[in-house]
């Protein structure tokens, strides 16, 4: 679902620009997957006494956490199963598997503190700025004009929209099980008129979505407002970048 | 006063050929506050919906400050807004601050200025300190008040609402009547669309009531008997009559 769980006002890094943000965490990450193993401990052990730091929660991090482990799990378990040797399992791949699950769970604590304090609509706000840029680069160099849409809008509203979509699901099905759906044991006669009235109510929705964007004037040529960078931006970004240089150092 | 809207002759007949209304005509000033009421299926918000151009009709036309809706409808974008009875499909944000700012950003003004219609909306829907909050966390009331935030953030000369005191407690209800009230005050015009007479009627400068697709009353809302009330289906918002005129089922 929306992956972006943002509480205003929650954390401090919520005043950060996305941008400055996003640079930290594309950093974060390429780093992460060339430490060795301490320096990777210590990012994974910083990013969650990070997270208190600044008033992020954990709560909400279990099943993307369950999801991550599983993942690491299934990976252990293909690198080190029948090694062919006669061995069932290879013991020795165990640690270059545990480093992988570090890495991943590196990114994943990272991407928690990025998501939990940008708004969706401030990351796609830079979307469609990049989006008039390229088109505003083609019309001046190339001399010719490229339809690029408002693709901030597009992200705004599909985080927007997604979670109508199951709220919908929702309303749809305990309508049903509340008119005996489940009881039969042939629930698929039952899951087609269901269906047919999710999908309904979701265009519906979609419509009026549509409508009301209409109806307030909606415009490609909107003003879009970008928060300039404050120190504390440069010296995030900045921080990515010397964790990227140590990486690069083989750190 | 100037004229708004002027309705001529407008039909609208749905696809299989039942007849929404027929040859209404109507017009509409500048600073009026007018009620459109009748019973349900009256017609009574697809002649709002006309009134915004997001109805097409079968014939006549809807003419705003002299344009026909069928040419260009931004100005009209710019100048009327719309409140939808179902408010959750109007909210366009993350934030409530956002989804005020939708609007204005669509009008091209600058952030600062965005900024300050937001926060003036805001105030007016009575919303100030709730900028932040996610929509979907409001209560019914709340999320009327930021739809009719949304729109007036825009500064239209015109606001219609639809249904604004459907499934509202008292509370909220007052505070949409509240806002009305101050909003009349400030010489925008005011198209409520609703059968609930007795929450808004006593502030309406005009009562337009609609059954079977025609205009039945058209005047001052003293000039309304009781006994029209409920022969279109609605309950006599007078003192001394509500709730005892409306019909025995």
């Amino acid at each position: 679902m929306n992956p972006f769980a943002f509480e205003p006002l929650d954390s401090p890094l919520a005043n950060l620009s996305a941008a400055s943000k996003a640079i930290f965490l594309i950093c974060v990450s390429t780093a992460a997957m060339s430490f060795s193993p301490i320096p990777l401990v210590l990012l994974i052990v910083g990013g969650l006494l990070l997270m208190p730091a600044m008033r992020i929660p954990f709560k909400g991090m279990g099943r993307a956490g369950a999801a991550i482990g599983y993942l690491a799990l299934f990976s252990a378990i293909v690198r080190g199963i029948f090694p062919g040797d006669g061995r069932v399992f290879a013991v020795e791949t165990l640690p270059d598997s545990g480093l992988y699950a570090a890495r991943l769970a590196a990114v994943f604590v990272f991407a928690r503190v990025y998501y939990v304090s940008t708004k969706a609509s401030e990351l796609g706000d830079y979307l469609s700025a990049a989006a008039r840029g390229i088109a505003g680069f083609f019309r001046k160099n190339e001399g010719r004009s490229i339809v690029l849409s408002d693709p901030g809008m597009m992200v705004s509203l599909s985080l927007l929209f997604l979670p109508r979509v199951f709220e919908n699901y929702r309303r749809v099905k305990e309508a049903a099980e509340l008119r005996g759906y489940g009881i039969r044991r042939n629930r698929l006669a039952g899951m087609l008129p269901m269906l047919q009235t999710f999908v309904f109510m979701s265009i519906k929705g979609a419509l009026a979505a549509a409508r009301s964007m209409e109806l307030r004037g909606y415009s490609e040529d909107r003003t879009i407002s970008l928060r300039n960078f404050s120190r504390l931006d440069i010296a995030l970004a900045a921080s990515g970048a010397l964790l990227l240089l140590l990486a690069g150092l083989g750190i | 006063m100037s004229e708004l809207f002027r309705v001529e002759g407008l039909s609208h007949s749905f696809r299989d050929g039942t007849e929404a209304f027929s040859n209404i005509d109507l017009s509409i000033n500048d600073g009026e506050f007018i009620v459109i009421a009748g019973r349900n299926g009256s017609g009574k918000t697809l002649l709002a919906r006309h009134l915004v151009g997001i109805s097409t009709p079968t014939k006549g036309k809807v003419i705003f400050r002299g344009a026909d809706l069928r040419g260009d409808v931004k100005a009209l974008r710019r100048s009327v807004g719309f409140v939808f009875q179902d408010t959750d499909s109007q909210i366009l944000g993350q934030t409530v601050a956002e989804d005020v700012a939708f609007g204005p950003s669509n009008l091209k003004l600058s952030p600062s200025e965005i900024m300050t219609r937001t926060k003036e909306a805001l105030a007016e829907a009575k919303l100030s300190g709730a900028e932040e909050r996610r929509p979907e966390t409001l209560s019914g009331g709340e999320k009327r008040r930021l739809a009719i935030a949304g729109v007036l953030a825009m500064r239209p000369d015109c606001l219609i609402l639809d249904e604004p005191f459907a499934n509202l407690d008292l509370e909220s209800v007052n505070d949409i009547v509240r806002i009305c009230g101050e909003l009349e005050k400030s010489g925008i015009t005011l198209i409520i669309v609703t059968h609930e007479l007795e929450k808004i009627l006593f502030l309406a400068h005009r009562l337009i009531i609609l059954d079977k697709g025609e205009i039945c009353f058209d005047g001052k809302p003293s000039a309304a008997a009781p006994e029209l009330f409920a022969a279109h289906g609605l309950a006599c918002p007078f003192e001394g009559h509500f709730p005892w005129t409306y019909p025995q089922p």
